[in-house]
């Protein structure tokens, strides 16, 4: 009897101990096919992003810049100055902040002093409750002066309540630390 | 059990929508568009598959005291493979499907059939049960989010699943006419619980309706006998 149980003790641990490593080799069996495709789309995504959000068709290749560490903190990996000949266009933002169901990654460009462009790259919010806010972000901040308050303008006047979710509030940090970068830039 | 049976029960008799109410959660969420129903629906035959083939395959080195921590380990692994293709090669309707393709893992359909047949049942019969309950959630969803966009927009947009563009629009009425809340989520509850109320109402309707009929064809069947007797 005692011997039985022990047998169970140790045998079940184990059954479930070999599950979990066949399928923990299975994930990153797959894994190691599919994530370079997934990075390869998130590549070319960013690339036509600086375009769209600078409203431009073309420009000589961007300028990277090191974001500081106090924007890095913020969610910044990248910092791309836009310049056609001697004629400086913008700057465009590669942002990744947390949001409620992950990582939010997205595009924000300045030019002239003013939000030129918003892109999503890639998130998982709820579409119907904190990702409400994601589809509107480009239309509220489009040409509108980049000291602006942003939580303002995200909520509009029908007041998107982009404060009060926590993908609001990512946004609203990680834009807000860029357009302060940017006017530091421009200034 | 006949095979045709298995596969008619799973997808009619014991749908997992419209009689069990099993797994409504992804229903209501995903419903909102056909091509995203369509989406949904597609990623659960194929999780569903995969998870009773394999759960009948092992069932006899599975010990019953773990027997779920080791189907919800199965269930979750092909879960992750499906949804890491998806975001590979189909990231619009990856994008699409959201969070709700996550939570197929704890979709209570796929382990209810995991549970009460594949550990029950041979790999073939199992298979077949796979292919029934998924394509009765297929028709579920199918059914719910076309009355939902027909009510909600007026129209059925077929959208690739490659790159989430409109193939086709399909009007039905003018815009101006639709009821935009069934597009919603609140919507979703609405349209479900009329569909329910149909179906609860359809069903012993036709069941009766069939019965008459058999009876009255044995009827049919007893006058003719009596009168070649008699004859």
């Amino acid at each position: 009897m005692a011997k039985k149980s022990v047998n169970k003790f140790v045998l079940l641990p184990l059954f479930l101990g070999s599950v979990c490593l066949i399928s923990g080799g299975i994930i990153a069996g797959v894994n190691s096919f599919t994530e370079p495709v997934i990075e390869q789309r998130i590549i070319d995504q960013q690339n036509a992003g600086y375009y769209k959000v600078l409203e431009i068709e073309s420009a000589d290749a961007p300028t990277d810049l090191t974001p500081s560490a106090a924007l890095a903190a913020k969610g910044v990996t990248s910092k791309k100055e836009f310049k056609s000949g001697s004629t400086k266009i913008g700057f465009v933002y590669d942002v990744t902040v947390s949001g409620y169901g992950g990582k939010i990654m997205f595009q924000v460009g300045f030019k002239d002093g003013k939000f030129s462009g918003f892109n999503v790259i890639s998130h998982s919010e709820t579409p119907s409750f904190g990702g409400v806010v994601i589809p509107k972000v480009d239309e509220r901040i489009k040409n509108q002066d980049a000291s602006s308050n942003v939580l303002d303008l995200l909520n509009g006047t029908d007041n998107l309540t982009a404060g009060k979710t926590v993908t609001g509030n990512a946004l609203v940090a990680g834009l807000s630390a860029c357009a302060n970068d940017y006017l530091t830039e421009v200034a | 059990m006949k095979k045709n049976r298995i596969i008619l029960d799973g997808a009619f008799k014991n749908n997992s929508t419209f009689i069990l109410l099993l797994g409504l959660c992804p229903v209501l969420a995903t419903t909102s568009g056909v091509s995203s129903a369509l989406g949904m629906g597609l990623a659960m035959l194929a999780v569903i598959i995969v998870s009773n083939v394999v759960v009948s395959l092992i069932r006899h080195l599975i010990p019953n005291e773990i027997r779920i921590p080791v189907m919800i380990v199965i269930i979750a692994t092909i879960v992750t493979v499906v949804e890491m293709l998806m975001k590979a090669y189909l990231p619009d309707l990856a994008a699409n499907l959201g969070v709700y393709l996550s939570i197929i893992v704890v979709n209570c359909v796929i382990f209810a059939r995991a549970e009460s047949f594949a550990l029950k049942n041979g790999v073939f019969d199992s298979f077949l049960d796979a292919i029934g309950t998924g394509l009765g959630f297929i028709l579920s969803v199918l059914l719910l989010a076309l009355a939902r966009e027909v009510v909600g927009t007026g129209a059925v947009d077929f959208k690739s699943f490659i790159n989430g563009e409109s193939l086709f629009l399909l009007r039905i009425f003018p815009e101006q006419y639709a009821i935009s809340i069934f597009v919603e989520n609140s919507g979703a509850f609405i349209m479900l619980g009329l569909l329910i109320a149909l179906i609860t109402y359809l069903v012993p309707t036709i069941s009766t309706w069939n019965e008459n009929r058999a009876k009255l064809k044995a009827q049919k069947a007893l006058t003719t006998n009596i009168e070649t007797e008699a004859k």
